[in-house]
């Protein structure tokens, strides 16, 4: 079974980041509800995926407990 | 974080899935907030005592000298409350993922802001001339964030989402519970038939001018389910173009705020029950706190202005019913089907897209259960008073405050709605996305109309009666 877009370094799916890269979204929705579950950013695919999706491009990420910060400029 | 590098993904974060998402979620920090408040609320009235010194609101008044006196008398109270908001806004946003150096100045400037804008809704001769504080809130957002222009980093405090998630749950300690359960079977019926109509629209119109399928998909919902919450979950669940959801988020933006003023302009010419009023926004809007600016503003004219039926709560609850209930509950249904179409019926890519039934749970709007469990709770717990009783008693001392923090909520929402709708930074929609979506607009707005005004006018109409 491949590993899911969840833990791939092309997934992004941080709710700042989100919020950021799609603007407007604040403005009636956010990027921490649970209608957007975990979805995010396949910068690989250039597509907006479930977290659960796979492919042969995965890459896994390095996880850091301030990737949040990191992930937004 | 003026920009997102969207190129650049060398790390992320962990998953959110599973049990953290009751404190990674606003919609569970909605619920705690909010059911918080009302057991709190219940706990002082059950000894005796009224959260309504802490509930304060400024006071009706005719000159300046009144509306001073009140501040002076009432500083305590509104530092208070001030406090209290601060408290628990900042901790929840903190463990969500914002800094409070961040959060509370700009919570600071919302609350004072707000703080006038409600006071000018006070004003005696306010509804002469519409200042009705939703919609003043609205444009003077709007227009502080489009000709002034305020820091980014200030958005930390305009959470429109979280305010109105809070302001929906506190609201349902006031609606009877019963009130739901009568209601709730026709506001599902009404909505489904007018969202199924409207997303069926809005994707043949956008086929029919050559858009993608998932594009059409993504609109579609906007305009049917939940505006932009419903736009971004249906682009995830069946892996649209990363440009797909900005398009939609636009279309939705600019026609839910077209609808803030012209639903409560035409309900108010054509002289509309405010429950029916409420039932046809609850309908036809495209986010929960655009409508509920609409539907708020709307009942705010019942007893103000001749010839307009109802209570101002009508037109909030039947909204509230409409929108909550018989639209927004059901979008991970919508994005479990939708998934199921895309993966068999439509081009495949290389993702590994599958439907997953547990979406319908993940993507849930947690915050209703907080809605229906406030209501069930309070409804249970008044059970023992006659109407007379509860009116004289349970209303003044339970639940009048928790209406008051309500109405703070809405204001805040209100407010940041405006405050965060920066039309220059929106992505530009097109004219074939623009006009699927427009299609789609004017079949929602008749048919919601003909099913609220006419097929189920008198059980709107006759809403808490």
């Amino acid at each position: 079974m491949l590993p899911h877009c969840e833990t791939c370094r092309h997934f992004r799916n941080d709710p700042a980041y989100i919020e950021a890269a799609f603007r407007g979204l604040t403005s009636f929705s956010s990027g921490y509800g649970s209608a957007r579950a975990e979805d995010g950013l396949c910068t690989f695919h250039d597509l907006y995926l479930s977290a659960d999706c796979h492919c042969p491009h995965y890459v896994r990420a390095k996880v850091s407990p301030t990737a949040g910060e990191l992930s937004i400029r | 974080m003026s920009s997102a590098d969207v190129t650049s993904g060398a790390v992320v974060r962990p998953s959110t899935s599973g049990w953290s998402e009751l404190w990674r979620k606003d919609d569970w920090w909605a619920i705690w907030i909010g059911l918080g408040i009302v057991l709190v609320a219940y706990a002082l009235f059950a000894n005796g005592e009224s959260l309504k010194w802490i509930a304060v609101t400024p006071a009706k008044w005719s000159n300046f000298g009144q509306l001073a006196a009140h501040f002076s008398a009432n500083l305590p109270r509104y530092a208070a409350q001030l406090g209290l908001w601060v408290a628990i806004f900042t901790a929840a946003t903190t463990i969500l993922g914002h800094r409070p150096a961040q959060f509370i100045p700009a919570f600071l400037l919302l609350y004072l802001v707000s703080l006038v804008i409600f006071s000018v809704g006070q004003w005696d001769q306010a509804n002469k001339y519409n200042l009705e504080p939703p919609l003043v809130a609205l444009l003077v957002g709007m227009l502080v964030s489009n000709l002034i222009g305020l820091p980014r980093w200030l958005d930390a405090g305009f959470r429109v989402e979280f305010y109105v998630k809070v302001g929906i749950v506190l609201l349902g300690a006031t609606l009877p519970f019963t009130l739901i359960v009568w209601a709730g079977p026709i506001a599902i019926l009404q909505a489904s038939i007018v969202s199924i109509a409207t997303f069926l629209v809005i994707f043949w119109t956008g086929r029919a001018l050559g858009l993608d399928k998932r594009l059409c998909a993504t609109l579609g919902a906007g305009g049917a389910v939940c505006g932009v919450s419903a736009a971004i979950a249906i682009a995830g669940a069946v892996g649209a173009k990363k440009e797909d959801a900005p398009i939609a988020i636009t279309t939705v933006i600019l026609w839910a705020i077209v609808m803030i003023f012209v639903l409560p302009l035409v309900s108010r010419a054509l002289g509309l029950p405010t429950g029916i009023a409420g039932a046809w926004i609850g309908t036809s809007e495209f986010a929960d706190a655009a409508g509920l600016a609409a539907a708020q503003s709307y009942g705010d004219l019942a007893g103000q202005v001749p010839g307009i039926a109802g209570t101002s709560d009508q037109a909030v609850f039947s909204f509230t019913l409409m929108k909550v209930v018989g639209r927004d509950v059901w979008i991970g249904i919508w994005a479990f089907v939708l998934a199921i179409i895309a993966t068999t019926r439509w081009e495949s890519n290389e993702t590994g897209q599958r439907p997953n039934a547990a979406q319908i749970w993940w993507r849930f709007p947690k915050f209703v259960i907080g809605f229906v469990i406030a209501s069930a709770f309070i409804t249970w717990a008044t059970a023992q008073y006659s109407l007379a009783d509860y009116n004289k008693t349970v209303v003044p001392v339970l639940v009048a405050p928790v209406k008051d923090l309500r109405t703070w909520a809405f204001i805040f929402c209100f407010l940041s709605i405006g405050l965060t709708t920066r039309f220059r930074e929106l992505a530009s929609a097109g004219r074939k996305p623009f006009l699927a979506f427009s299609t789609g607009v004017a079949v929602n707005v008749i048919l919601g109309f003909i099913l609220s005004a006419y097929v189920f006018a008198s059980h709107w109409a006759n809403l808490t009666r």
